[in-house]
């Protein structure tokens, strides 16, 4: 095994983790979805290199259609067998691993946000995980996504002001404080 | 400052007003400073007089410092990575015989999309002309109405349709995950296998009856 495929999948497996976890609001759903999407990187190496892509951009455009495609199965699925749709997402959200991040994830403003999040439509939802949590620049965002930079902007805007609506609706006045 | 020009007349104090409205869309973009200079100004230049759109700054900024801290980066479990290194070393020990056959880059999913048609296509053919060519063409015994062969034909026969469908079984196998990896893109096993538990779940399992076995010509009765 080239060393080269171990140093793509210690610096690329947390942000695959991390998409998946957001997106599917399930850490058993996304380790599998981690491990078939970083096994796909590895049976497609040769190709990614002769094509001389960005690599995080497509395993992150892969990771997001593959918890798309998951999510689609979850719903039709639940509503094969006549079930809600599934309200407890959101409470399988993930925590934050440790430290500082994981005292403000368990306060009240970190589970509503997270669950505001995840309430969100596409793309809202996929551009705001890729700025916040991802950190990632406009510019690596439109090319994970095949959006203009323009409209990524527009999106994170707009999704950003549908958190604080929400927010504001469930918080009230404490979001202020 | 013709943001103030918009006000309705119904609305309370700033809020619900035109004006209101179009600082808000900006407040995040004023708050990333990716504002035009006069576009900016005229956002100050409104929260200057407009309290309600000031309180709403304060929950962009305090919305934006909970993003930071409330949506972490989340570490992957440790046994993903093991896994997936074990099966890379794994694959790269044990290349798969047909990878090389199906070329690489590009032309791959096309090569391998053909391989999984051709396959389709020929599979009943095969079938056909070796198991059920012999029951087409047969010998009748003196005597007999029916169709008879020695034990050394059959066993010839059996021999061969097991080697033909295990090598169509063998090209399906490879075919069909090429073309699951390189060209549907997976998701296919995972969803699938939902499905499946969803619907045994639900009570709608599989047919519990066995398939009916493969008839073969019956053998020459010795006298």
């Amino acid at each position: 095994m080239p060393g080269d495929f171990q140093a793509l999948v210690g610096e690329h497996q947390d942000r695959v983790y991390s998409l998946a976890s957001y997106l599917l609001g399930d850490r058993e759903e996304a380790a599998d979805v981690t491990q078939e999407v970083l096994l796909r990187l590895w049976r497609n190496l040769g190709g990614l290199d002769e094509s001389g892509g960005n690599v995080t951009a497509w395993l992150l455009r892969v990771t997001r259609n593959h918890c798309f495609d998951l999510l689609r199965k979850r719903r039709s699925q639940r509503s094969a067998l006549g079930q809600p749709e599934e309200p407890d997402a959101v409470e399988r959200a993930p925590d934050a691993t440790a430290g500082p991040e994981r005292l403000a994830a368990s306060s009240d403003l970190g589970r509503h946000l997270r669950r505001a999040v995840q309430e969100l439509g596409e793309p809202y939802r996929s551009v705001i995980i890729l700025r916040e949590v991802q950190e990632m620049k406009y510019r690596e965002i439109s090319e994970t996504l095949e959006m203009p930079i323009n409209t990524v902007k527009v999106n994170i805007h707009r999704g950003r002001r549908m958190l604080r609506e929400r927010l504001k609706e469930v918080m009230g006045h404490a979001l202020a404080c | 400052m013709p943001w103030r020009a918009d006000k309705r007349a119904d609305g309370g104090p700033g809020a619900g007003t035109l004006a209101c409205e179009r600082a808000r869309d900006r407040i995040d973009p004023y708050l990333e400073d990716e504002l035009p200079r006069r576009e900016a100004a005229e956002v100050e230049s409104h929260l200057a007089g407009c309290a309600d759109c000031r309180a709403e700054l304060a929950i962009a900024r305090r919305l934006r410092e909970a993003l930071r801290t409330g949506l972490p980066m989340l570490a992957c479990p440790p046994e993903v990575t093991a896994r997936v290194l074990a099966i890379a070393r794994e694959e790269a020990a044990a290349p798969r015989r047909w990878r090389s056959w199906l070329g690489t880059g590009t032309l791959r999913p096309a090569l391998a999309a053909a391989a999984l048609l051709a396959l389709l296509l020929a599979a009943p053919l095969l079938y056909r002309a070796v198991v059920q060519a012999p029951a087409e063409a047969p010998q009748l015994a003196a005597g007999e109405g029916e169709p008879v062969y020695s034990a050394a034909e059959i066993a010839r026969a059996e021999e061969e349709a097991r080697l033909v469908l295990g090598f169509v079984a063998a090209i399906g196998r490879d075919a069909g995950r090429a073309v699951q990896e390189e060209v549907l893109a997976g998701g296919i096993g995972r969803p699938a296998r939902h499905l499946i538990e969803g619907l045994e779940a639900a009570g709608l399992g599989r047919d519990p009856s066995p398939p009916a076995p493969i008839e073969t010509p019956r053998e020459r009765r010795t006298p």
